[in-house]
């Protein structure tokens, strides 16, 4: 896709907006480009699984139209699933092989600080898109690069150089953020994605996705197989941070949080600048969505768990994790929890083994040790190094060697030393904010 | 509470100094009251005062506590079964069990469920710590169906659209009292939910352990959830007017 001719002299942004809303035979029209754009992406990437979509869904046998062009044009925005464990697992097998298009390097901007960055965050989404947005910015604040954190709210900036939506899926469909859903505005941000590639949410992004100046996704397979189809991306994964406040500092006593109440009093008391692994009160940590699979799995594990110490937070709520509703919806009671516990467990919740880079780099930052079953590969970290991995069965087996034998307690002191070693030097947020800049481009 | 008497005798007792009451409502349940039991002499809590009533079983399991408690009373500090001579349901039953409490906190259990050996130590713990009126743990679910509870932080916001604490819950008795105890709903079934709705009314705060500490029997028939409980829509209208707050869905 041919991003430059996008980035030409530009109406004001309100101006596009009003203007896309008055003329609905230009909405048509972009609507016929977007769908044929989106198309065309699922077809050359493969994602598209014809005939699970024809069975699953009888009706586009019967509309006569070519499934592809009926997901595109109906499916879509109804939810539909267009693909398939099969097909994704082929998609990976390409990936993993390494025969999908390898990232080729953006242009190093001179003088970041020259740069004014403007990182939008949906402010009706979860929780988690705050504290990436968090994260985001501190990584500018350590590169040197004004940055500010924006919602659909605010008006638009006068003098960013960068835009940095992030979740794109969110940010333009959640209340006022359609009004920024404008091709001018779309063209020249850089989305940073956060949907995994089976979902619904997924197949929606990509109507903002395909328009983008770039594309950064937290996930490696996902920004791989977006290059494969000709999108500019890169992944993204913004890090450690010493100006990431709720995690920057050791918190010598729990946030005054509802989350702390029910825990012993050894929990409350423990000073969390004490080195040692086996000294930290909660043997396990995991805090997670509810989902039918980590619910078997965390069931066969309960009697084993029972004569731990333990937090295990499985949330039933399907609705966004926003701290008006949950107090678990806090980074300074995540931090808190981490510097308290020795083992955080990773679960998935379904079959979809995504590496959860966020949770796994906080556990990192405080020295957690990671527990998880296999995941995608990730381009820096490795089990058995940075974090362990074990098969679902034989996860709780793990967990109690490594918190209660010698033999255990050193294993993990030598895996969180090392993981937080390279998470410091090498996955930090400044690498990640200077390689959103770099796919930025120079300033316009 | 009821205003006629109660239809309940005492079937054995030991009088002693407790620190916490486990009560055990028991209604046709013969084949699991002994799991149950055995998990509560495994506690690591000391003190235990347990506290068994049978709602006119129509099988042998009240036969079956006596023969388990003949072997097992040396480990308790006190003990009570106690027998209602008609059946007068769940709500009922478990204010009977209150009654005989001679502790300030009550550990309320189904005889089909059980404890891991932790759980009433830790939630004693948290009742301590907090001062909350009742402390509760994230549940594990077995038999039929396997996974994991519904529990979740106490907030009134929650408990809106539906119920996610289950009554297996250390209470404190003051609390209970203040409540007026288990309120016997038009149909049954959703008497712990109108229990944790009586708190919130009373602002009567709880705390919650994010620990897996209690076991919950389900059957192909339970009756805690909307789905399978066919008095659902008896029960949604009367709590929509006993708690106008709740949004039943």
């Amino acid at each position: 896709m041919d991003f430059k001719r996008f980035l030409g002299a530009r109406p004001p942004l309100k101006a596009a907006a009003a203007q896309a809303a008055a003329d609905p035979r230009a909405l048509r029209g972009e609507n016929e480009a977007i769908a044929a754009s989106i198309a065309k992406f699922l077809d050359r990437t493969g994602l598209f699984d014809r005939e699970a979509y024809v069975s699953n869904y009888p009706d586009v046998a019967k509309s006569g139209l070519d499934p592809l062009h009926h997901f595109v044009r109906v499916g879509v925005h109804i939810g539909r699933h267009f693909t398939s464990e099969e097909t994704i697992a082929r998609t990976w097998r390409k990936v993993l092989q390494h025969s999908l298009a390898p990232a080729k390097p953006f242009p190093d901007p001179a003088d970041p600080s020259r740069y004014r960055v403007a990182i939008y965050v949906p402010s009706l989404g979860n929780f988690f898109m705050r504290e990436i947005a968090d994260v985001v910015k501190a990584g500018f604040d350590d590169a040197g690069v004004s940055a500010e954190i924006r919602d659909e709210k605010s008006p638009p900036p006068r003098d960013a150089t960068h835009h940095i939506v992030i979740a794109p899926h969110e940010f333009f469909t959640l209340g006022e953020g359609k009004r920024w859903a404008t091709d001018e505005f779309v063209s020249r941000a850089i989305l940073f994605a956060t949907e995994q590639i089976q979902t619904q949410w997924f197949a929606r992004s990509l109507v903002f996705l395909l328009r983008a100046k770039a594309v950064a996704d937290m996930n490696d397979q996902n920004a791989a197989i977006f290059r494969s189809a000709g999108i500019r991306a890169l992944t993204v994964q913004p890090g450690y941070s010493e100006n990431f406040a709720p995690f920057a500092q050791q918190t010598r006593t729990p946030p005054s949080s509802i989350a702390f109440a029910g825990l012993p009093e050894a929990v409350h008391s423990f000073d969390p600048a004490t080195e040692s692994f086996a000294a930290r009160p909660l043997d396990v940590l995991f805090l997670g969505q509810h989902s039918p699979r980590r619910d078997k799995l965390l069931a066969s594990y309960a009697e084993k768990f029972a004569s731990l110490s333990t937090f295990l937070y499985v949330t039933q709520s399907s609705s966004p994790l926003t701290p008006a509703q949950n107090p678990m919806a806090a980074s300074e009671v995540t931090a808190a929890l981490l510097e308290r516990s020795k083992i955080l467990i990773n679960l998935h919740r379904d079959e979809y083994t995504y590496f959860e880079w966020w949770r796994v780099m906080q556990a990192f930052w405080k020295k957690t040790v990671v527990v998880t079953e296999p995941c995608l590969p990730h381009p820096l970290f490795k089990p058995g190094v940075h974090y362990l991995e074990e098969a679902p069965r034989h996860i709780h087996h793990l967990t109690e060697w490594l918190a209660k034998t010698p033999e255990g307690q050193a294993k993990a002191e030598q895996v969180r030393e090392r993981a937080f070693r390279d998470l410091t030097t090498q996955a930090n947020a400044k690498i990640a904010a200077l390689t959103l800049l770099r796919m930025g481009g120079a300033a316009e | 509470m009821n205003l006629f008497p109660r239809p309940s005798k005492i079937v054995k007792e030991k009088k002693g100094a407790a620190k916490v009451a486990v009560i055990v409502t028991l209604y046709n349940y013969a084949k699991h009251v002994e799991e149950c039991l055995d998990s509560i002499a495994a506690q690591t809590q000391s003190g235990i005062e347990l506290i068994v009533v049978d709602d006119c079983s129509t099988d042998d399991g009240l036969d079956v506590v006596l023969a388990w408690l003949a072997r097992n009373e040396t480990g308790f500090a006190a003990h009570a079964v106690i027998s209602h001579t008609t059946n007068m349901g769940l709500p009922y039953a478990r204010n009977t069990a209150f009654l005989r409490a001679s502790t300030d906190r009550v550990f309320v259990m189904d005889a089909d469920n059980a404890l891991y050996p932790r759980a009433v130590e830790r939630c004693m713990q948290a009742m301590t710590q907090s001062g909350a009126a009742a402390v509760y743990t994230q549940l594990e679910f077995f038999g039929q169906r396997t996974g994991v509870g519904t529990a979740d932080f106490w907030s009134a916001e929650r408990l809106k659209p539906r119920n996610y604490i289950d009554a297996m819950a250390l209470v404190s008795k003051a609390a209970w009292e203040k409540v007026d105890g288990y309120t016997q709903l038009n149909a049954n079934g959703w008497e712990d939910y109108d229990f944790w709705c009586k708190f919130i009314e009373q602002e009567l705060s709880c705390t919650y352990i994010p620990e897996i500490l209690c076991r919950y029997r389900t059957h192909m028939t339970s009756m805690s959830h909307t789905e399978t409980n066919p008095n659902a829509g008896a029960l949604i209208l009367q709590m929509s007017i006993r708690h106008p707050w709740l949004n039943l869905q």
